[in-house]
């Protein structure tokens, strides 16, 4: 017997998810189920007895319902938008034309991908449901309404899951096939985490409770939410908590809902499967490729600032192949609107100290995103350096001047204006401390570029690792400076420190290029 | 002498008013039990060529039919009756070679019992059997080609596109490669529609050739009767002829100075 074309994706799908686990595929089932069960029965009761008394007076709040309408619109978003940041930093179509040339239609490729990976959604949902079930378990509702509670999780989160899915596809297709698009794509991959980190932020703060909480704003980010399907089964949830163990009053209201929702998840899987025609489709959608202009004055200048000889002419070609490509500069803005978040959304400093500790942990990763940049060209890339003569040493120059010229100006330029927001700070303050940052901020360069150098990753997703090395340290780094050295000797540990292990990283890196083999 | 693929006046054009020529006015046949080599420079449209005749892309204009099924009608047919090597497919280097053609194997319903055997006589064959359970992530760029082929040849198609098939192979396996190519098209009565830059490979498979330059076929017929009508002793010079000769600039006028100074 014929197995069903989607079956063999999902079956394939499921053997690249285990990969890694090959030896244990059959028993991983089991072992999931087994953490289901345990993130039920155990864990999720264990913390939510913890906060029981204030998670019930919260259900009972005034704002309960827009609350959970909102962090069912995060878990909705949060859903929706890991296959498409997954599949736009790792864009790749190589694999089309093997399926294209099959005899498989695409709407079977896209829904057997998605039943491949529901198992994985599956278990995060499980988890989910698990904390919701064990918070709401002590209000006394009884069975229909848990299952029905249950039923909304799966239905609003399959949602998300398939149309991100869908989106993932259609954006692969469409970008995959050009150079510029797969930039484009990695770029629009971090961005679009950021309404999801603003949301999360804004609860965290409690800037969202403050706001639903607001006669003005609170009316209309409700009426906001009420509008998103994530939002319908919120209301069910609340209405539930205030009912417990009584569906009478709230019958019409939750069958009229419940069957939105479910409505809502036939839609998209309709409508998803039309467009699947478009998600895999291999004709090119462009012949012409990117030219450049004679150099302009930025990389005259950068030429210049670098001797304008041969040197010159090397680190203002690092800075061509940097510039050029619109993933680096997504970074720039991702790390300048995340600060901006999280001035804005959560710190709430009265003095200099916050803003000069939290900048030690955020950084370091923006010098990381930089300067992680010198491996992700491949092993061959850095051999051009090794076989040129005294190579090595002017790839750490340029590499050093280059992160030097990136992060700088961003970071004191996003110090200073946080610290001339601080009430009452004064003019030779705000410089002291701007330039204690700017001296930190040197030292990182150097830092990261040893760790690269000593530790060399290729791909995006494992230069990762390289990138939180440094905010790591920094904990470590501003902790032990505190404890050892008290508030007023403090900096002088934290610029020490960092220069210190910046020097000997950098030195040991690059003995470490000199012999890569 | 059946007809197996039969190409009539097949054109893909891109850009604003089909302003690219991708593949134009193509036409040809190609028969049962042929290896036929289609050679052009590149981006000549061999691999778009390719890519119509597996119904991966559509075409602009004309029609083809293979194994008597029209490309733009019946693709789920077409596609059956073909295996396709492709010029750069995407492997999924998480599964290992096993998995690969026992995925690949489904796609094109082989039954289970059948797909088993095939897939280790295969692994055999390619001398992949000992490493058949590894990852094809550690796999050599050679021993992925090999089973990319195995790939192809999964569900016995009565007709196979090899687009470039020993380009990354080592002398052995390309040997074995050329005689599995010969047997198949001999023994097996397989057509074979061969891609190669490689002129030798052609040269010894090859029973007829085309040759696409910008998308026109400017000459189809055997190889010696190519080489005649060029008015040329070898492949090679009548391919450099046909396609547009060599550019005659001094070779090392680089070095010239002009008015710099060392």
């Amino acid at each position: 017997m014929q197995r069903p074309k989607w079956f063999v994706i999902a079956k394939n799908e499921y053997r690249i998810m285990t990969s890694w686990i090959r030896r244990g595929r059959l028993a991983f089932p089991f072992v999931v189920l087994g953490v289901i069960i345990t993130i039920i029965m155990i864990v999720a009761p264990a913390i939510v007895g913890l906060i029981e008394d204030d998670l019930i007076a919260f259900m009972l709040s005034n704002i309960a319902v827009a609350m959970m309408q909102s962090i069912l619109f995060m878990f909705f978003f949060y859903f929706l938008m890991f296959p498409i940041s997954s599949a736009l930093r790792d864009i790749d179509t190589s694999q089309t034309e093997l399926l294209l040339s099959s005899p498989i239609k695409p709407s079977d490729i896209l829904f057997g991908k998605f039943m491949g990976v529901l198992p994985f959604y599956a278990l995060v949902m499980a988890g989910i449901v698990g904390f919701f079930t064990a918070l709401l378990d002590p209000l006394g509702m009884d069975l229909l309404q848990k299952v029905i509670i249950i039923s909304i999780f799966i239905l609003t989160l399959s949602s998300a899951a398939w149309i991100g899915i869908v989106l993932a596809s259609l954006v692969r297709s469409r970008l995959g096939r050009s150079n510029k698009g797969k930039d484009f794509a990695k770029a629009f991959s971090l961005i679009i985490a950021l309404p999801f980190i603003a949301i999360m932020y804004s609860i965290i703060g409690g800037r969202l409770q403050a706001a639903l909480e607001d006669p003005t704003y609170g009316e209309l980010i409700k009426n906001i939410l009420d509008i998103l399907p994530s939002s319908w089964g919120g209301k069910i949830i609340v209405d539930f908590a205030t009912h417990p163990g009584n569906m009478g009053p709230v019958l019409n209201d939750t069958l009229l809902r419940l069957s939105g929702l479910t409505m809502f998840f036939i839609f998209a899987l309709y409508f998803g499967k039309l467009a699947a025609d478009r998600a895999y489709s291999m004709e090119t959608t462009t012949f012409t490729s990117a030219w450049v202009k004679k150099d302009r004055f930025i990389y005259r200048v950068v030429r210049s600032l670098g001797g304008g000889g041969s040197f010159g002419i090397v680190l203002a070609s690092i800075f061509k192949d940097y510039g050029r490509r619109f993933q680096n500069i997504s970074k720039i803005i991702y790390i300048v609107v995340i600060i901006a978040l999280i001035m804005v959304l959560i710190m709430d400093d009265k003095d200099m100290m916050g803003p000069t500790i939290l900048s030690q942990f955020i950084f370091p990763m923006y010098a990381g995103f930089v300067v992680s940049e010198i491996n992700l060209r491949g092993k061959e890339a850095l051999f051009i350096f090794r076989k040129a003569p005294g190579g090595v040493d002017r790839l750490i120059k340029a590499r050093l001047v280059h992160g030097w010229l990136l992060v700088l100006p961003v970071s004191i330029g996003i110090i200073s204006f946080v610290y001339s927001t601080v009430p009452g700070a004064e003019l030779f303050d705000i410089l002291k401390y701007t330039a204690m940052i700017a001296t930190i901020c040197t030292a990182y360069v150097p830092f990261i570029l040893g760790i690269n150098l000593m530790n060399p990753q290729y791909t995006e997703k494992e230069s990762m690792f390289n990138v939180m090395v440094l905010p790591m340290m920094g904990l470590v780094v501003v902790i032990g400076s505190l404890v050892a050295l008290g508030d007023e000797w403090a900096p002088a540990g934290w610029i020490g420190l960092n220069w210190g292990m910046g020097l000997l990283l950098l030195y040991l890196g690059r003995e470490k290029l000199k012999r890569m083999e | 002498m059946e007809v197996m693929i039969k190409i009539e006046k097949l054109s893909k054009y891109y850009g604003k008013g089909g302003s690219i020529k991708a593949v134009d006015n193509l036409s040809l046949e190609v028969y049962k039990g042929e290896t036929f080599g289609f050679l052009g420079p590149n981006g000549a449209g061999k691999t778009t060529t390719v890519r119509m005749l597996n119904c991966i892309i559509k075409s602009t204009n004309g029609s083809a039919s293979v194994y008597g099924f029209d490309i733009n009608k019946d693709s789920e047919n077409v596609k059956k009756v073909t295996g396709l090597l492709a010029e750069s497919p995407g492997l999924y280097d998480k599964l290992s070679a096993y998995e690969f053609l026992e995925f690949i194997g489904a796609l094109y319903d082989v039954p289970d019992d059948m797909l088993k055997v095939r897939s280790e006589n295969l692994l055999n064959l390619f001398g992949l059997k000992a490493r058949s359970d590894h990852l094809l992530e550690g796999y050599s760029r050679g021993m992925k080609q090999k089973v990319l082929l195995a790939a192809a040849l999964i569900h016995d198609p009565p007709i196979l596109f090899l687009d470039e098939p020993t380009s990354t192979l080592d002398p052995k396996a390309s040997h074995m490669v050329k005689d599995l190519v010969k047997d198949l098209a001999d023994k097996a009565e397989k057509t074979i529609f061969l891609c190669s830059h490689i002129l030798p490979v052609v040269e010894e498979l090859c029973d007829r050739i085309g040759i696409i330059s910008d998308g026109r076929l400017i000459a189809v017929g055997t190889i010696d009767d190519i080489i005649k009508r060029s008015g040329k002793s070898t492949l090679e010079e009548a391919y450099i002829a046909l396609t547009g000769g060599v550019d005659e600039r001094e070779l090392l006028s680089w070095r010239e100075q002009g008015d710099a100074k060392a």
